[in-house]
Parts: structure tokens; C-alpha cells; sequence
């Protein structure tokens, strides 16, 4: 009986929170066509801001949560007239912006608070009920405000001029601007609710669960899942499919351990997105991503700057530096250093073939993760040769990504890449639960090594590897195939209009892409001698991308020159380190500003470009001068 | 300028005067020098085929798309600074081509949307019972979504969205495209009804035959360009609509 009540009050509890994150998710997804991959980060500061108000600043917490909901509102506001707004809507580039700002508030407060076992202060204190029967007064408290908030928040959707003027926009932009719809004003306030409804999740789970720099991430994949599986475009269907997650994962602990139970949820989720991309609920509007559906220019490839000739003899010095670093320098952690930003490099770089045929994977760590964890496993348990197994987990990543781009093809744009980020999940998942054979959460350790002694093989196997895979990479991406892949990634109709074979070349890419994910991934387990599921999880994934936008997603090098920006560059101001996140976050800002889609790369074009101007302006001026 | 023959502009104080705009789509040139004048209360039609840049006139208009050069001006004041709600606000209002409904929304809530801009409740009440008056198929499917009506009532449930912010100068995309004879016919009285309420109308139309039916002067539009104007007696007989709109 006891179980039972617990059970219920917590399903309503979970089933509450996880509906007004998605909400929120759901209002900024739909109207601007974000993905707001900030928004675990906004449930995780609120939380913590309403902490440190309770306990530093003195409050209490009534007066605290209110004080908490307005701030982040308030920050919502800032964020789409600063963030958000200048990008005009640009699905990369948003995306960037706000992978930054999780990143940045997850490493600051990783920092500041550290990983301490705090909660939020009870509202209500004590618990209530009959004898045996106890329940803590705050989590009623809490069901009962959600409640009373959800109910509100829908009314006001259905019936207020704002709820009406957001839908309108939703359902067609243009249409809505006709009629004297602001858009600016609508997208502010949005921003300014979805946060808000974040904020109240995040303090309502700090008030019952602990606090964690981390608590974002989790509720974050709990989010993505409810959208996926009510689909975009419709509100009715996140309360229903939230109160049946609630139920699921409040109910099924009974009776199944916890781990399965995210499997099973998992796996459901991914059956839902296969079947009927758009949700159960959801209307088939065309996705809501101007930049995610046509993607303009992704990877048009402009061989913008230097000379060929140029370019190569450049390349070749940069490499002759490299290759004679180890003799310049002898420290062992510059030469780690090297080996694993030569390992990244490949991975980001592999990131690009799939990318270019417009499918924005968000699985890509994971894909390395299978490389190095099949390559672990096949010389742990079979005993095999690692220098064997490093390609049997290759062949694994290709064949991983390979088969799951059949299913996979049906979808685009924007549910490729909630798709794709749902397998990563998944897949991490199954790390996890593989118990003996993968080592669980703690992962496997001990594992036979390539070499023995000093890293100064390592450094030159894995330069000659970066070579060969970026040969083999810009081989494919210039090839007819690679011409093919872009043309899909501008307009798949027409591709597929001239028998260009969609999904067997979508296939073709991510099977090539995951190869050479894989290949890293094996190397990198066997170098480190360890494997664990987190370093595959989806903040190394993010990590991946972020190092393909720093460099430039038009440009072939971008991963590289991006991995080593954000990789190398702040190993120089080691002393800083705590605070390197907030450096490259700056980078990222400067650049996201001023180059756009161009990246590091572009920089030597734009300032010739600049210069050319100049000193054309300057000839003019001595033409009318004379 | 073109005061000549038929002599009412003279007379006539204007709502809309398009003054030369030029207007490009990234580097491809859609409008060239294109003047357009409104009288107040008039029927104007701009007719033309495919791609001669009547929506882009349109578009133009409304603010969607930014002019290179020319000038825009509403009775007598230049609107081409204003982002399209508040040239909403002024009375300018577009009912666009393939009528762009909330098709997951009521019928109601479609019209009460079109009244963004208006705060008189009164007013807007008197609007509903207008539009309702006029298209009384709406008032019957007031509660259905928006995605559910015929070709037809969705064009109705259009220009009545339009009529619900008040217009003073009310435009009209191809309303005609893709509706049955009979239903066309219907649209052409509708928008002689409008007319009588004293709303000016700027008709684009595919259809020369309804458009020259409804409007009192006409443009014709060919490749960005306005090739012919004049009162739509005049327009009716010449050489260069006869041969191209009419069949003969």
C-alpha cells in the first residue's frame, strides 16, 4: 500500500516535471525552429540559483522560486535578442550557440559548486498522512503547483491572444505576419515562458532529488524523448505521452531494474520515430528548420583563400612541423596531447562526410565509442592482436552506422538530428548495461596496449593515420560521391528526381563517416589502455561538433584546424585551465559572430578579401586624388 | 504622367502610389521600375502571366520583401520603412496567394487572428458580423479547423481574415487560382461587395477575364515591367491584352 501511494505521487511528480521541460522545449522548438540543446543547462542553473538563494542570499524558499522563475525568465529574454536573434533562426549556428551555453554553465558550476551532495530546502517541512502512510508534505507541495501551472500554461496557449498569436506562427509564419503579427515580440516572450517553465522543473527536481552540474543532461534526453514520441507542432500530445512517461518510469522501477528501464524507454522511442517520424500527436508540418531543411550552402564547399599551389606547400610545411615536433620538445604531455587531438581530428573530420549529405548526426562519439569498445573487447575476450582489432572496430562502426542509416533514411532535417542523438543515447545505454563483457559504468581498464614505453610511436602512427584518413576523407568528399551527397543535402527531391538513390547514398556516407569514427575509436582505447561509456556520451558528441563549427563547416579542414584550436591552443595556458571553457566559449562567440558558417578557415579569405578592398578603395582615391 | 486620356487621376486622391520600385531576389532582378497608382475606393487590377512579378509588387507591399529603389507611399506618406504589423496597422493589408491559413486552428480563431492589430471590440464584433453576412458558410463551419474546408471556403475564410483587420486598401493574390467556374464568378461579386463598403482593392489575377469584370483600371505586367495601363474599357480593346489574356 505504502509503495503504491509513493508510486503514484511520484509518477505525477515526474510526469509534471518532465512535461514542463518539454513544454518549454517544445514552444522555443516550434516557433523559432531552435534546438535548444540549452535547455537541460537553464533546468540545472535555476536549481542551482534558487540554492543560492536559499542558503547565501537568505531567502526564503517562497520567496525564492518566484525570484528564481523571474530571473531566468528574464535571462530567456536576453538570450533570444542576443543569442538567438542575430542568427535568424540558422539551425547550425543556433545550435552552436546554445551547445556553447551549456557548455559553459555545466563546466562553470561544475567549478564553482563542484559535484557536493546538495539539495534544495524543503518548502514545506515534515511529512503528512496516516501512521504507516507517510508522504513528505513538499512533494504534494510540488504535484499540486505543477499541476495548478500545467493547467494554466494550456489554458493560456488555447485562449489567450498570445497563446493564439503563437500558434498562428507555428502554423504558418508568413501567414501570421500578414495579419500584424510580431514575430520579434512572440519569439521574446517564448523564449522568456519556455525558459521559465525549465526553471520551475529544475528548482521542483532540486527540491526532491540532489543537485548536479549533470542533472541538465539526463533531463534533457527525457525531453527529447517526449517530443519525439508526441511530435512537433502539437502541445495535447505532450501532456499525454508526459503523463505516460511518468507512469513508465515511476510504475516499471517496481518490478525492473533501472537501467532496463531506460533501455526499454529508449528502444520504444526509437520504434515511434522510425515508424511515424512526426510523433503520435504531431501534425506533418514540414520541419521548422529554415536552414535545417534546405540547408543553404551546407558544405557548398567554396574553395575560398589560397592558391592550390599555395595551399599545398603549406599544408606540407605545417606537416614537416608536426613531424619534428617530438625531437623539438620532449615532454611527455605535449606528445599526449598531439596523439589525442591527432585522434579527435580524425573523428571531427569523419563527422564532415555524413554532414555533407545534410544529415546533422548527433551520435558521432558514440560511433567512435563502438570502434573503441568492440576493438577493447575483441582483444580482451578473444585475445586477438590490437593492431587486428583496430580494424575489426572500424568495420563495427561502419557496419553499426551502415545498418541503422536504412531505418534512419526516412528521416531529415531536423528529426534526423533528435534521431540520431536518441541513438547516441542508446547506444551508450547499451555500454552500460553490457555488465562482465563491456565492464558497466566503470568500463573496461587494462587493455593491451599498441606499444610499449614511450609515446613517440604513437605520435608518428597516429600522424601517418591522420594523413591517410584525411586523404581517404577529401577523396570521397570531392569525388562523384561526394558531389552526389551534397546535391541531396540541397534538395533530396531533386536528387532523387535525376535517380540519384537517396538513402543507399545517405547509407554510403554515414558507413564511410563511421568507419573512420570507428578506426579513431579503437586506437584511442588501445593508446589510453581504458575504455569508458561516458567519454562516448552526448557531451563528447557536442564536443565533436563544436570542433567542426569553430574550424568552418564549409570547409574541408574546418574539423581539423577546429580540433586544434579548442584542443591544443589551451594546453599553452595550462595554469588556466579551469577557466579554458570560458575562453574557447569566447572564441566560439567571436567567431560564430563575425565569420558565420566559414569558421577559422575562412578567416585568411575574409581579411584578404578586406585587404583587397582597401587597397582598391585606396587606388580610387589616388585616381580622383590625381 | 498618365492623367491623359481617361483624366480621373487628376481628379482622384490616390491611397496607394507605387512610385518606380525595383526589386531583386538576391541577384536576379524581379521588378523593374513599376509605378502603380490607387485611387481612393477604386477596383485596380495588375494582371499578367507567370513570373512577371505581380506577387512581387504584392510582396512588396506588404513588407515581406525590401524594395532596391522607388518609393512606396499610402495616402501620401512613404510606408517602405515600416516592418509589415505596422503597415498592417495603417490599413495595407494582403490576403496572399494560396491564402495561407492556420489550418490547425478554428475558423473563428482564423478570423480573430486577423484582427491583430484592432483593440475596439465593438468594431470587431461589427467585422464578424460582416464577414459572417458576406460568406455565411463560415458562421456554419465557425468551429471546424481551418485545414478541413473546401478550395473554395478556404479562399472565403482568406479575404474574410482580411476584411477582419479593418483594411482600408485591401490586396488580393490570384484569389481565383485553382477554384471552380461558379465559385469564381462568386469571388468577383464579393469583391465588387467589398468595394461598395468603400474599401479600395488591389487585384492581382491570373483570370484577365474576372479581373477586367471587377476593376475600373488596369495594369499589365510583363517580365517586372508594366508594358500597358489604362481604364479597363481601354485595356479591353487594345492589341496587347486581347491577343495575351483574352484568346483572340
Amino acid at each position: 500500500m505504502e509503495v503504491w501511494l509513493q508510486t503514484g505521487i511520484n509518477m505525477v511528480i515526474l510526469a509534471a516535471v518532465y512535461i514542463l521541460m518539454a513544454l518549454g522545449f517544445a514552444f522555443i522548438l516550434n516557433l523559432l525552429g531552435i534546438f535548444n540543446l540549452a535547455h537541460g543547462a537553464v533546468y540545472m542553473v535555476a536549481a542551482y540559483v534558487c540554492y543560492l538563494l536559499v542558503t547565501k542570499g537568505g531567502l526564503s524558499g517562497w520567496a525564492a522560486l518566484p525570484v528564481t522563475v523571474i530571473a531566468i525568465a528574464i535571462f530567456g529574454l536576453v538570450v533570444e535578442r542576443f543569442l538567438f536573434r542575430p542568427f535568424k533562426g540558422d539551425f547550425d549556428l543556433t545550435t552552436m550557440a546554445c551547445i556553447f551555453m551549456s557548455t559553459v554553465f555545466v563546466t562553470a558550476f561544475n567549478l564553482r559548486m563542484g559535484t557536493k551532495q546538495i539539495s534544495i530546502p524543503s518548502f514545506i517541512p515534515g511529512t503528512t498522512g496516516v501512521a504507516p502512510y507517510l508522504i513528505q508534505k513538499d512533494r504534494i507541495f510540488v504535484a499540486v503547483v505543477s499541476i495548478v501551472i500545467l493547467a494554466a500554461v494550456m489554458l493560456f496557449v488555447r485562449y489567450s491572444r498570445w497563446g493564439t498569436q503563437m500558434q498562428a506562427i507555428t502554423q504558418n509564419r508568413e501567414g501570421a505576419a500578414l495579419q500584424g503579427i510580431r514575430f520579434s515580440r512572440i519569439a521574446a516572450s517564448t523564449c522568456a515562458v519556455g525558459f521559465a517553465l525549465a526553471g520551475i522543473a529544475g528548482i521542483f527536481s532540486g527540491a526532491l532529488y540532489n543537485l548536479s552540474p549533470y542533472m541538465g543532461d539526463q533531463s534533457l534526453v527525457y525531453v527529447l524523448m517526449l517530443v519525439i514520441l508526441s511530435g512537433l507542432g502539437s502541445f495535447k500530445g505532450i501532456f499525454i505521452v508526459g503523463a505516460f512517461l511518468g507512469i513508465l518510469y515511476a510504475g516499471l522501477p517496481i518490478v525492473l531494474q533501472g537501467v532496463v528501464v531506460d533501455a526499454v524507454a529508449s528502444v520504444l522511442v526509437l520504434l515511434v520515430l522510425l515508424v511515424r517520424p512526426q510523433g503520435l500527436f504531431g501534425h506533418e508540418l514540414t520541419p521548422p528548420t529554415g536552414a535545417g531543411s534546405e540547408p543553404g550552402g551546407y558544405g557548398s564547399g567554396a574553395v575560398g583563400g589560397w592558391p592550390r599551389a599555395q595551399k599545398y606547400s603549406l599544408l606540407g610545411l605545417a606537416f614537416l612541423a608536426i613531424a619534428v615536433l617530438p625531437v623539438a620538445i620532449n615532454g611527455t604531455y605535449w606528445m599526449h596531447v598531439m596523439c589525442v587531438a591527432f585522434l579527435y581530428g580524425i573523428v571531427a573530420s569523419s563527422f564532415r562526410s555524413i554532414s555533407i549529405s545534410g544529415q546533422f548526426s548527433i551520435a558521432h562519439a558514440a560511433y567512435f565509442g563502438v570502434g573503441a569498445y568492440v576493438s577493447a573487447m575483441a582483444s580482451r575476450w578473444l585475445g586477438l592482436s590490437p593492431w587486428l582489432t583496430v580494424f575489426l572496430g572500424a568495420l563495427a562502426a561502419a557496419a553499426v552506422g551502415c545498418i541503422l542509416a536504412f531505418p534512419f533514411g526516412r528521416l531529415r532535417a531536423i528529426y534526423y538530428a533528435m534521431g540520431t542523438l536518441f541513438l547516441g543515447v542508446v547506444i551508450v545505454n547499451l555500454f552500460t548495461v553490457g555488465g562482465k563483457w563491456t565492464g558497466g559504468t566503470s568500463g573496461m581498464s587494462r587493455l593491451e596496449p599498441l606499444f610499449r614505453g614511450t609515446k613517440v610511436p604513437y605520435y608518428y602512427l597516429f600522424l601517418a593515420l591522420v594523413i591517410l584518413s584525411l586523404a581517404a576523407l577529401h577523396r570521397f568528399e570531392f569525388s562523384r560521391i561526394g558531389i552526389t551527397l551534397k546535391a541531396i543535402a540541397q534538395s533530396h527531391l531533386v536528387a532523387s528526381s535525376v535517380g540519384i538513390s537517396e538513402r543507399r547514398y545517405r547509407m554510403l556516407a554515414v558507413g564511410f563517416g563511421c568507419f573512420f569514427a570507428g578506426l579513431a575509436g579503437g586506437f584511442y582505447a588501445h593508446y589510453q589502455m581504458s575504455v569508458t561509456p561516458t567519454s562516448f556520451a552526448l557531451p563528447a558528441t557536442l564536443w565533436v561538433i563544436m570542433y567542426v563549427l569553430v574550424g568552418g563547416i564549409n570547409n574541408f579542414w574546418g574539423p581539423l584546424v577546429g580540433v586544434l584550436v579548442l584542443q591544443v591552443l589551451p594546453e599553452f595556458f595550462r595554469d588556466l585551465k579551469g577557466y579554458m571553457p570560458f575562453l574557447s566559449a569566447g572564441i566560439l562567440i567571436v567567431i560564430a559572430f563575425t565569420l558565420r558558417k566559414q569558421g577559422l578557415c575562412g578567416l585568411p579569405g575574409i581579411i584578404r578579401a578586406r585587404l583587397i578592398q582597401r587597397k582598391s578603395r585606396g587606388a580610387r582615391e589616388s585616381v580622383v586624388g590625381g | 504622367m498618365r492623367t491623359g486620356k481617361d483624366g480621373w487621376t487628376a481628379t482622384m486622391s490616390m491611397i496607394l502610389e507605387i512610385k518606380n520600385i525595383t526589386v531583386y531576389y538576391g541577384k536576379s532582378l524581379a521588378v523593374s521600375d513599376v509605378s502603380i497608382e490607387v485611387p481612393d475606393g477604386s477596383v485596380v487590377t495588375m494582371i499578367g502571366a507567370n513570373g512577371a512579378g505581380k506577387t512581387t509588387v504584392l510582396r512588396a507591399l506588404a513588407g515581406l520583401v525590401p524594395i532596391r529603389s522607388g518609393d512606396i507611399l499610402f495616402r501620401g506618406e512613404s510606408i517602405v520603412h515600416l516592418e509589415t504589423y505596422a503597415r498592417v496597422r495603417k490599413g495595407i493589408v494582403l490576403v496572399p496567394e494560396g491564402r495561407q491559413l492556420f489550418p490547425y486552428l478554428s475558423v473563428y480563431t482564423n478570423l480573430m487572428l486577423g484582427a491583430t492589430t484592432r483593440k475596439d471590440k465593438e468594431g470587431i464584433k461589427r467585422s464578424l458580423e460582416y464577414v459572417y453576412e458576406l460568406f455565411p458558410r463560415l458562421k456554419e463551419r465557425a468551429k471546424q479547423n481551418a485545414g478541413t474546408l473546401s478550395g473554395g471556403e478556404q479562399q472565403m475564410l482568406a479575404i474574410g481574415r482580411g476584411l477582419m483587420a479593418d483594411p482600408k486598401l485591401l490586396c488580393l493574390d490570384e484569389p481565383s487560382i485553382g477554384l471552380a467556374p461558379l465559385v469564381v464568378e462568386q469571388v468577383g461579386e464579393v469583391i465588387k461587395e467589398i468595394n461598395r463598403r468603400g474599401i479600395s482593392v488591389l487585384l492581382v489575377e491570373q483570370n484577365a477575364r474576372l479581373a477586367l469584370g471587377v476593376a475600373q483600371y488596369g495594369y499589365v505586367l510583363e517580365v517586372g515591367r508594366v508594358v500597358a495601363h489604362g481604364d479597363v474599357e481601354t485595356l479591353r480593346r487594345s492589341d496587347i491584352v486581347k491577343k495575351a489574356y483574352l484568346g483572340g
